[in-house]
């Protein structure tokens, strides 16, 4: 549909897609800009010496045995299908839904443009929580128990400290599972394809986030316990963050003589208020 | 993850500049803008007054209007253009200067700073884009953050690249490249053709090339690409198709390395377009996982050029 190179044309497109609801505030572009800057921080900065987690816990072991590839070129190979798949989360929401669907198949640069950034502020919040966890965690990952073997020497770069020691939680499982989230949300909430394309999108993006955060248990990159936790809080923060929006409604304004007045939902019905 | 994370700042930085640095363009429409198109009938007519912002106007946006009036339908003239990639993890901004119709018909210089996660370098060099031909000569430069020269030897695996000892693997590929797109019925066959001649590597080792993406025993390396993608929209303007690349270091034996996967083109407007390269190794001697194949993922590319 979206292929076929056609907009919607004016008879089939239905009513008009627009922001409805609160827009971005100038305090969530510092908040997005802090959660950003937290994420390069503790992507630079090494993990703590000390480590808070080691070896498995609960069903980790079990996970590991149960799932991990027998061969190191194979969980490589899995390592990479599981790179391929947050690459795919993560620009989905912003390339596929608010660039093409929203923007040029629906027509709004209006509803891009909120969902691009909900999207950015989203991710931001996810990958500083995420970072500064796994920086002060500081859990070894599970192939740390091979470095310094045959297979797998010291002198790899996965060996390194900084790449050794960063797997609670799972990046690309809270990642792809807030990605996931996103393209739910937005989806639903602005009936961008109409059912079931937007159930189908939501379905395809958890189809991707639960086979990325598999991958990484596969590849013996994290433990079950990682991705489990990565999957949680990215759910967490990709429904949280986006519904905080969807649930405050703009009812617009209006500007005349000077003044604008605004209405504003309140919990008994709406107030009219005018700024000078 | 360290430098995934860092990476993944980078890239949605710049995914998110992009949605809405141009959803903030200038709204006013322009004196001779004509009426936009709402989906399917007649192309519009060609308007000869072009925008001049960078961004799109109100008029010019997504579903550009004015698709017929590209920036090849001007006369030739002397400009500076901008071509700019991104996608998760890459940003890549090209700077042309040159004579003729920017993006379809010219002469010049390409210049580019290379800014990936594996590493930094640069390119410049001459450009001569024809119709149906388009063809580059230039060096590159390039100095990884990880991958260091390896031991020569007849298959590598991916430890072998991962291993960070001896010195950096920085390298100065001098390289010629020739584009064709050819006309074929409902679509256009697709080729390419490269020779490189890699140069600052120690003798008796080898290296990782960052942009062809293959093991080289220096000096040569040639690769050739033929496809076909079949054209799709209401201007023909978007394409899918099937390609498949062959490379070959000379000095390396059984060297062949044989790629073939999808790309796919959405042409939004004439300057923004969706792009996807999946393009995996079927066949090499070497097992480095992913970074051996031509893998972009989904990217967008946004195009600028002065205009008369």
């Amino acid at each position: 549909m979206v292929l076929g190179g056609s907009p919607l044309s004016e008879q089939n497109s239905g009513p008009p897609l627009a922001w409805k609801w609160s827009r971005f505030s100038t305090a969530e572009y510092v908040l997005t800009g802090a959660g950003g800057a937290i994420t390069l921080a503790t992507a630079i900065v090494r993990p703590r010496s000390v480590h808070a987690l080691s070896g498995g816990i609960l069903f980790d072991d079990a996970a590991r045995n149960a799932l991990r590839s027998g061969d190191l070129q194979t969980r490589y190979d899995y390592r990479d299908a599981s790179d391929v798949g947050l690459s795919l989360a993560v620009t989905w929401p912003f390339f596929a839904d608010a660039l093409v669907t929203a923007w040029w198949y629906r027509g709004s640069r209006d509803v891009a443009q909120e969902m691009a950034l909900i999207d950015l502020e989203t991710l931001a919040i996810s990958g500083a929580v995420q970072g500064a966890t796994n920086m002060l965690v500081s859990r070894e990952r599970p192939y740390g128990r091979d470095c310094g073997s045959a297979q797998l020497p010291d002198t790899t770069l996965d060996c390194d400290g900084s790449t050794r020691y960063r797997s609670f939680f799972s990046g690309h499982s809270s990642f792809s599972f807030a990605s996931a989230a996103l393209i739910c949300v937005h989806h639903f909430e602005n009936e961008l394809l109409g059912s079931p394309w937007d159930d189908l999108s939501c379905a395809g993006g958890y189809a991707v986030a639960a086979s990325t955060s598999t991958f990484r248990i596969v590849g013996d990159v994290h433990y079950a316990s990682d991705v489990i936790s990565g999957a949680l809080i990215g759910t967490i923060i990709g429904y949280g963050v986006p519904l905080l929006h969807y649930q405050h409604r703009d009812l617009g304004a209006i500007t005349a003589a000077g003044m604008k007045m605004q209405l504003i939902p309140t919990a008994n019905g709406a107030i009219v208020l005018g700024v000078f | 993850m360290r430098r995934r994370a860092a990476q993944f700042c980078v890239a949605a930085s710049a995914m998110v500049w992009f949605v809405v640095g141009t959803a903030r363009a200038e709204d006013a429409a322009r004196p001779g803008d004509p009426t936009p198109i709402k989906g399917g009938g007649e192309p519009p007519p060609i308007d000869a007054t072009p925008p001049l912002g960078i961004f799109p106007t109100s008029s010019d946006a997504l579903i550009d209007p004015r698709m017929l009036r590209s920036w090849g339908v001007a006369p030739p003239r002397i400009f500076l253009a901008t071509t700019f990639d991104v996608g998760f993890v890459y940003a890549r901004p090209r700077l042309s200067v040159g004579y003729g119709r920017p993006f379809t018909s010219w002469v010049g210089v390409d210049a580019n700073p290379i800014a990936t996660s594996a590493g930094l370098g640069a390119y410049g060099g001459l450009r001569f884009e024809l119709p149906y031909v388009d063809l580059r000569l230039g060096p590159r430069y390039f100095s990884p953050f990880n991958h260091t020269y390896l031991d020569t030897k007849p298959s590598y695996s991916r430890v072998d690249l991962e291993t960070g000892v001896g010195a950096k693997a920085n390298a100065l590929t001098y390289e010629a490249e020739l584009d064709a797109a050819i006309p074929l019925g409902p679509g256009t066959v697709l080729l390419r053709g490269s020779v490189s001649y890699v140069t600052g590597v120690p003798v008796g080792q080898s290296v990782f090339e960052e942009t062809l993406h293959v093991i080289v025993e220096p000096p040569w390396v040639w690769r050739a690409r033929a496809g076909y993608a079949v054209r799709l929209g209401t201007y023909s303007q978007h394409s899918i198709g099937l390609v498949a690349d062959v490379l070959d270091v000379p000095k390396r034996d059984d060297s062949t390395t044989v790629r073939v996967g999808p790309i796919l083109r959405l042409v939004l407007s004439r300057r923004v377009e969706v792009r996807g390269s999946f393009v995996i190794t079927v066949l090499s001697p070497d097992r480095i996982g992913l970074v051996g194949g031509d893998f972009t993922e989904l990217g967008v590319r946004y195009r600028w050029a002065t205009e008369p």
